[in-house]
């Protein structure tokens, strides 16, 4: 691997891990406004139409438009649109899952879940990523991951 | 029982990888990422409106809630998911989605021992243990051999 492209992959990865701390961070801000406003639903809906908003202004900001070509739409596979609907399923399921699990177990099943697919898609290709045939390593690295979550979550 | 709600756990995170794949396509689709997020967080919006219409059959809470919570309670959780999903959106298609999810798998328990440790956000301490740097080394591990491999 050439030097440049180390110091990007390695700014990908530090990118991807600040990113995942901001998740947490999301979960317990949400769960308060769940008390604030007495409902689970009412609090999702606040913190999506917030990130909208949020949306449109970085959005105008960084590409000047918000116009869509409508003529996409007809054209394109239907799942193209449910990303939104994913996200509520996702938030939603979580919310309801914790009481019944308990935080430990919701996080280890979810994670696992996360996990998995994603070795999947790679391995397959969808959705246009890059393929990324399963190897022992990989394997290894999935259950290392595990053990790490399961250790943390549970101790 | 719990069984069935563990595989409930294991399906709602095969949701994250799928959502980002396909508002990274989106993204190609409209030309801008940002313009793909705004649209996933749109639609959300609308899914959320007409399920807390269904169910709540209201869309107001009590005023004095604005007055006892502090200001980040309403705008963080928006902030953050939008931070959270456009990154995911911009990083898959440079590291894959395997590596784009066990690197903010890290970060993410890197912050939840954060939040434990110090009692963040009103969470009871937990400090930190030999079990849980354990923990963290397995998975840094976990990662370097998806990443190099």
């Amino acid at each position: 691997m050439s030097k440049k492209s180390y110091i990007a992959t390695s700014t990908f990865l530090l990118w991807g891990v600040v990113a995942g701390m901001v998740s947490p961070v999301q979960t317990a801000v949400n769960s308060r406004l769940r008390v604030a406003v007495d409902s689970p639903f009412l609090a999702s809906l606040i913190s999506f139409v917030t990130g909208t908003m949020l949306l449109v202004i970085i959005t105008l900001i960084t590409d000047r438009r918000l116009k869509l070509d409508l003529h996409i739409i007809p054209e394109s596979r239907w799942w193209l649109w449910i990303g939104g609907p994913l996200g509520v399923i996702f938030v939603t399921s979580n919310i309801l899952l914790l009481p019944l699990l308990g935080a430990a177990l919701t996080v280890t099943a979810v994670l696992c879940g996360q996990m998995m697919i994603a070795l999947i898609i790679d391995h397959f290709g969808w959705f246009g990523v890059t393929k990324h045939k399963i190897n022992w390593q990989r394997v290894v690295g999935f259950a290392l991951m595990i053990t790490g979550i399961i250790l943390i979550q549970h101790f | 029982m719990i069984l069935l709600f563990v595989v409930g756990g294991l399906i709602a995170g095969t949701i994250i990888p799928v959502q980002t794949s396909i508002n990274s396509k989106l993204g190609l689709k409209v030309g801008s990422p940002f313009l793909a997020s705004l649209i996933s967080f749109f639609i959300g919006t609308l899914t959320l409106l007409i399920l807390t219409l269904s169910i709540d059959h209201r869309l107001t809470f009590a005023e004095a809630a604005f007055n006892v919570n502090p200001w980040w309670v309403w705008v963080g959780g928006g902030v953050l998911g939008v931070c959270y999903l456009t990154s995911n959106i911009l990083l898959l298609p440079r590291l894959g989605a395997a590596l784009t999810v066990v690197t903010t798998l890290c970060g993410q328990m890197i912050m939840a021992i954060c939040i434990d440790q110090f009692g963040w956000f009103g969470v009871p301490v937990h400090e930190f243990n030999m079990t849980r740097l354990i923990g963290v080394a397995c998975m840094l591990v976990g990662v370097v051999l998806m990443k190099r491999f």
